[in-house]
């Protein structure tokens, strides 16, 4: 794992994962009219797992307790509709769009605080 | 990269919205148009969505689009009026009149022009997001 990596820590592949989101939350808004359509998102802490072998738990001891390899579980949940309509769509704009606002909102802060790594390390390169 | 798919799902949808948004000014331009026969006359049409894939082979990979499958036409009844000056009028001297529903276009209008807008918001959004990603500033 290079130096840069370490400073930036988790924040890309936050950033990764709620780009990812905002990719499917799309998806669902783009089919807000499509019969039988089921909105999806994505399970945060899962997609993060996922993404990351860094974050899981290591297993240096024989006592310790392997965590169970949820790689090739589904990150990608179906939403509940409060109010599924007639038609079998389950996707309701106000919903999604306040899960839209959120995973950007999410990128956001994930690309600022990578930001502030980088800034660090930049002053600590310069020495100034 | 997940942030420009935004951008074909996004524009997948407007596409949708605007055929739909076509089939409804259509309708209405037709609200008073009549026929001489059942068959001919005019039937409200519906854009039919289906969700398709865009560019991946695994639906975990990516986000659904939306396209329009087929432009279908509703079975309501056409309504027979009693019209014998009509030059279409048959023998018996009736014509048959479209069978759409103004105040159902217009609801639908309206959805249509909201999901038109938050597919453009969201395309928006993720234009910002992708200028702040490349402006990334590290003083």
């Amino acid at each position: 794992m290079s130096q840069f990596d370490r400073a930036l820590g988790i924040f890309p592949t936050a950033a990764a994962v709620q780009a990812r989101r905002l990719e499917i939350i799309s998806g669902n808004i783009a089919n807000a009219n499509t019969p039988s359509y089921r909105a999806r998102d994505v399970d945060f802490r899962q997609a993060l797992r996922e993404a990351g072998d860094d974050m899981r738990l290591a297993v240096t001891q024989p006592e310790h307790i392997a965590e169970p390899d949820q790689l090739t579980r589904d990150a990608l949940r179906y939403r509940i509709p409060l109010a599924p309509a007639r038609d079998g769509n389950t996707v309701e704009t106000h919903i999604e769009e306040a899960a839209f606002g959120d995973a950007a909102g999410r990128y956001l802060a994930a690309l600022r605080f990578s930001e502030g790594a980088l800034s660090g390390m930049r002053k600590a390169y310069r020495g100034d | 990269m997940s942030l420009t798919n935004v951008f074909k799902l996004a524009g997948g949808a407007l596409n949708a919205q605007t055929v739909r948004l076509n089939t409804i000014a259509s309708n209405l331009a037709n609200v008073e148009t009549v026929s001489g026969s059942a068959q001919s006359a005019y039937r409200a049409k519906r854009p039919v969505f289906t969700a398709v894939l865009e560019n991946a082979t695994n639906e975990l990979q990516s986000g659904f689009g939306v396209k329009v499958q087929t432009i279908a036409e509703t079975r309501r009844v056409n309504q027979q009026l009693f019209d014998p000056e009509n030059p279409l009028a048959n023998q018996e001297g009736y014509v048959y009149r479209s069978n759409v529903n103004p105040l159902e276009e217009m609801t639908d209008m309206l959805d249509a022009a909201r999901s038109y807008e938050t597919a453009l918001t969201t395309a928006s959004t993720a234009r910002e997001l992708m200028m702040r990603t490349i402006d990334m500033n590290t003083k």
